[in-house]
């Protein structure tokens, strides 16, 4: 095909995922040869968006919780490339029963007051807690995701060095979610399910210990949340033109089945296909175990990473996530509070911590319960989301989203279990019966494992977030930090640090290693939140250890 | 970000994508925005019953192996890989019998033998000659611009089917397949093929003599795995020349300077907000007349040019329409009428016919009339794909059949155009095409997985140019056929249109090719070794092979 002529790189990524694009987009950008091989079509990963009779249905991600703080948005100028944020006002809206609700908003005063009508002494307790967590989000947690990863102990050390800030993070590293919520004592159950709702909902384990420190980052981002305009696809056409204008290569429909050694350095990738690419460097953002036992099948690494197979802990749930189009009103959630209309996510079905950890545990146990979840109606924050040009009635896009287990016969259950979703959504919000729906889309957790092939089991962030496999561990310690004993191959993908939901971490750092190893010159400075952080000695250079 | 380019192109169908690929080969800076997140709004390849099955949900067949395009852009080095089918387009009578097209004429000969042995005869003598001119047709009717020169090189035409001017010109598809044929199946198979090809109205004089002629100059070609790969395979190419496409950018208003247009403004609620795009040289306007209207200001070209504005402004965009309704089966479907001819079963594209001549010429007055049900599937166009593109079969082997039907778009006795969203009304349409497919298809109930439809109203809403759903950015018939459509070059400098143009949308891209030709030949970029004005060049090489 015209465009490539030769197929030797200076850096070959498989996957063009978030990461993958992220990764190509900046060594392309200064001045690599970089081919981005993807087995689908169609490039984008988690950020797939399907346009059905006008309707864009996003299939997978369409939250974006770091949105304008990831750096490549602005290093990579994807403004420019066409992508913005809609960013609406009011986050979250929780309903409860007999009519009761709370909306969380921008405006923390707004959403104080919210909680008060609520119960009154939960408003102060809530505001001490998103102070605290946005402190934390934009001192720490956001800069450590563009910083390689610190080993437990010696990250740990520097918390507690620090100021009170760095040592409440550090008490927070050895909960679990549900204890940090705990600790902000709210006397209302409902409120308190709302915040572990936050925590969990993209697969956090409520009950999973050491994972306390991503509860800030969870609450306080979906409470400062975005959506992509014109569709999440638009963020990865955005990194894959950036890529390609650098003279980047995007190769879709190129499934790579193993990779090319040359005296036990890793020279290439063979593809499906049997064409060969050669490259300096070879970076894969599959899951560990395509990665290991499937791409390196017949390399020298260490015998663990062999068997990374049987002990790599894939989620315990999954998503089913339902997109329909409709010509109709939105949602009116009949008796609550005329906010709750206006809220980007309105989460149904929880009254108590206990009711979220009951679903999240059924879940995990392999029961599909369609009575609880969250929703959302992307075209009234973004119009491109809806045809409206048609003059026949207001149209919506419609998204319901709720935990789900893999192990179901969803071949023979998802069209009811979708049906059983929108009806739970329809005894909030009545007037969606009326609605005449014009297309209507699921997607279970096999679903999810077929289009999006890293994501086994529906896993979607590539393994589960536990301590073992996070940070220094995420997928193992030799390579958290990108590079791997086999000369020449990296990892990038959401199994490495720091993890999945589209916020390019792992696609930005393994950027900079590789960049560094093959004496490339990235134009960038550090950001100036990474900076900042060291300066508050949060994170430390000296700190990021290299295994031997 | 460049903002400022030679060229820009408004809307990214594959027409304005064709136009926007030669200008930026020949050597112009080209933008291309689009409000959709994607290209070929109607080129479109969905797994529509998400079992792994490539379902082409509006254009079925691509009818660049017409066009000079396909050579010119060198379209199969950009990934394009067309089948060519041995038996390209049939007839299906629900009474089991059928009547097939092959490229070889000794096998279409003994086809319409079947029926009659006269009308066989007939047609092979007119297919050869009007075939031997195809070339030279081809380049003067469809791919250039049309003129009085042209009008008269028409007319001419007839006398190759045996008609002198005066009277192919006054002359409809009817008059002249009753005519020429004796045998009713032979009428409706050739009117049929007619009916459903887009260069004006078979019922209106000339036009439909017209429509008769250059049905036998129409060839087709199965994109490999999906219609899709069209719109890929324009992409590539616009990119590799160096072209800009923006996604997810919709236009505001043209811009003007010094009484010309000198660039876009795109929407406040586009991801590039209010952004002004320049073009030094021209915009093209791809996008049906009334949006192009919108975008240019009712008043602006109210004075800027009467004419134009009184065209636009009257533009009818509520013609036929399409419904369609598609079909998954377990495997490749088998015809009932393969005890006929079996050959039925490599068919790509066959068509349904009406069961008789009479009801052939009555069911084009209930269609002007919008008596839906009178007319529902009486002429509904096939396409088979998996019978010649086993990619087309999903992971167990599961094929779809689509069958598309043209409808009036209006329905004021059933309520109006928001009758198409009537689900009560639309299940019974498509209920209708079922039934029609269940008489022609062999254990149809045993075979059929799922189905599923898309109305002219879904049309709309999936391509906002295409008003009503409208596939030819308007009506191409009566005063809107030929000189009366809109043209590609205005009379306002730096101004293009590629919908709505002569010849009609097609997926043979010429609605592109001719504003391309108009648009170089301005721009001083027309002489290029490569742009040739030779239709249908590389459908005969390979053909030949």
């Amino acid at each position: 095909m015209k465009g490539s002529n030769s197929n030797d790189y200076d850096v070959i990524i498989v996957g063009a995922g978030p990461n993958g694009l992220c990764c190509g987009a900046y060594l392309a950008a200064a001045g690599a040869r970089v081919a981005v091989l993807e087995k689908y079509v169609e490039t984008g990963g988690g950020l797939v968006t399907q346009e059905l009779s006008g309707f864009r249905l996003n299939h997978h991600a369409v939250y974006m919780l770091l949105a304008e703080l990831m750096p490549p948005v602005s290093e990579l100028d994807l403004a420019s490339r066409g992508v913005a944020f809609a960013r609406p006002a009011r986050q979250a809206a929780f309903l409860y029963e007999g009519g009761h609700s709370i909306t969380l908003a921008l405006d923390p005063a707004e959403s104080q007051r919210s909680i008060e009508a609520l119960s009154l002494g939960d408003g102060s307790r809530f505001r001490r807690m998103a102070d605290e967590m946005a402190q934390m989000c934009e001192r720490f947690l956001v800069p450590a995701t563009y910083f390689p990863p610190i080993p437990p102990i010696e990250q740990t050390e520097l918390l507690e060095n620090s100021d009170e800030l760095g040592k409440r993070m550090a008490a927070f590293s050895e909960m679990t979610p549900r204890e940090v919520i705990a600790d902000y004592g709210f006397e209302d159950p409902r409120v308190e399910a709302a915040f572990l709702y936050l925590a969990c909902v993209f697969g956090l384990d409520p009950d999973e210990g050491g994972l306390g420190f991503l509860v800030p980052i969870y609450v306080h981002r979906l409470l400062n949340n975005s959506i992509v305009r014109g569709g999440s696809h638009q963020l990865s056409s955005a990194l894959r033109r950036g890529l390609e204008e650098h003279g980047g290569d995007v190769i879709t429909g190129c499934a790579a089945r193993s990779l090319l050694t040359e005296g036990g350095r890793v020279v290439g990738v063979l593809a499906a296909d049997g064409r060969e690419f050669r490259a300096r460097a070879v970076v894969s953002t599959l899951n560990p175990e395509q990665t290991f036992t499937g791409l390196a099948a017949g390399c020298e690494l260490p015998v663990h990473f062999k068997q990374v197979a049987e002990q790599w802990e894939w989620e315990h749930t999954s998503m089913f996530i339902v997109n329909s189009g409709i010509v109709g009103e939105a949602p009116r959630y009949e008796g609550y509070d005329k906010s709750v209309d206006e809220a980007l996510m309105v989460v149904m079905g929880y009254q108590s911590p206990e009711d979220v950890v009951a679903h999240y545990a059924a879940a995990s146990a392999g029961e599909a319960r369609a009575d609880a979840g969250h929703a959302s109606v992307p075209s009234l924050f973004d119009p491109l989301q809806s045809p409206a040009h048609v003059p026949l009635g207001p149209v919506h896009a419609l998204r319901w989203e709720t935990w789900a287990p893999y192990d179901r016969p969803w071949g023979e259950e998802a069209a009811g279990f979708a049906e059983s979703c929108m009806q739970t959504w329809q005894r909030y919000a009545p007037n969606l019966a009326e609605a005449n729906c014009r297309v209507r889309v699921h997607w279970s957790p096999h679903d999810i494992a077929e289009h999006l092939a890293t994501m086994k089991r529906g896993s979607i962030k590539h393994g589960a977030y536990s301590s073992l496999q996070m940070g220094f561990n995420r997928p193992l310690p030799e390579c958290s930090s990108n590079r791997t004993p086999l000369a020449g191959l990296y990892v990038g993908g959401a199994s490495t640090h720091p993890g999945g939901m589209v916020i390019m971490g792992p696609g930005y750092n393994c950027s900079r290693v590789v960049a560094a190893d093959l004496g490339i010159q990235l134009p960038w400075e550090e950001p100036e939140m990474v900076a900042a952080a060291k300066r508050s000695g949060y994170l430390s250079d000296e700190a990021v250890e290299e295994m031997p | 970000m460049q903002t400022e380019f030679d060229v820009v192109v408004v809307g990214a169908g594959i027409n304005g994508l064709a136009a926007a690929c030669y200008l930026q080969r020949a050597g112009l800076a080209v933008a291309v925005v689009e409000r959709r997140n994607e290209c070929g709004p109607f080129a479109l390849t969905e797994d529509i019953f998400g079992a792994g099955v490539p379902v082409d949900t509006h254009a079925g067949v691509c009818f660049l192996t017409m066009s000079p395009v396909w050579a010119d852009l060198d379209l199969d080095s950009f990934g394009l890989d067309l089948v060519i089918p041995e038996i390209p387009a049939g007839t299906i009578w629900k009474d089991g019998s059928n009547l097939l097209y092959s490229y070889d004429p000794a096998k279409t000969h003994a086809a319409f033998s079947r029926h009659s042995e006269k009308d066989a005869d007939t047609f092979s003598r007119l297919v050869a000659a009007v075939q031997s001119n195809s070339v030279e047709i081809l380049e003067r009717v469809v791919f250039s611009q049309p003129s009085d020169e042209g009008l008269d090189y028409i007319w001419s035409l007839g006398e190759l089917v045996g008609f002198s001017p005066a009277d192919f010109k006054s002359m409809n598809a009817f008059e002249m397949v009753d005519l020429l044929y004796e045998n009713e199946r032979v009428k409706m198979s050739l009117l049929g093929g007619a009916a459903i090809n887009t260069f004006g109205d078979v019922a209106e004089k000339g036009e439909g003599a017209l429509m008769q002629l250059l049905a036998m100059t129409v060839t087709l070609g199965i994109p490999r795995g999906g219609m899709h790969h069209l719109v890929h395979s324009l992409v590539r190419c616009f990119r590799h020349h160096g072209g800009t496409l923006l996604f997810n950018a919709p236009v505001e208003k043209v811009t003007f300077a010094g009484g010309r247009p000198d660039g876009v403004v795109l929407s406040a609620d586009s991801p590039y907000p209010e952004l002004e795009i320049r073009a030094r040289h021209a915009v093209n306007l791809h996008v049906s007349p009334p949006l192009a209207l919108e975008m240019l200001g009712e008043r602006r070209l109210e004075q800027a040019d009467p004419g134009l504005w009184r065209r636009m402004k009257d533009w009818d965009m509520t013609g036929h329409c399409a419904f369609t309704s598609y079909v998954l089966f377990d495997r490749v479907p088998e015809w009932k009428s393969a005890s006929w001819d079996p050959d039925v079963a490599r068919c790509a594209f066959p068509l349904r016919a009406w069961d008789s001549w009479e009801h052939a010429k009555l069911s084009f007055q209930l269609a002007k009339n919008e008596e839906l049900f009178g007319m529902a599937a009486d002429v509904g166009e096939m396409y088979n794909l998996g019978a010649v593109d086993p990619t087309r079969l999903g992971p167990k082997g599961q094929s779809v059949v689509v069958y598309e039907v043209e409808y009036p778009v209006n329905l004021r006795r059933y309520g109006g155009v928001k009758a198409w969203d009537d689900r009560e009304l639309t299940d019974r349409l498509h209920e209708a095409h079922v039934e029609d497919l269940r008489a022609m298809i062999a254990g149809f109930d045993e075979r059929r997985v799922a189905d599923s439809y898309t109305t002219p109203v879904d049309n709309w809403r999936r391509n906002p140019s295409a008003v009503y759903g409208h596939e030819l950015g308007g009506d191409c018939s009566g005063g809107q056929w030929y000189q009366g459509r809109m043209p590609s070059r205005a009379d306002i400098e730096g101004l293009y249109f590629s919908q709505g143009v002569w010849p009609a949308s097609l997926t043979h891209l010429g609605n592109g090719y001719v504003t391309a030709c108009a648009m170089g030949e301005d721009l001083g970029v027309r002489q290029q070794d490569w742009w040739t004005n030779r239709p249908a060049e590389r459908f005969f090489e390979r053909l030949m092979k």
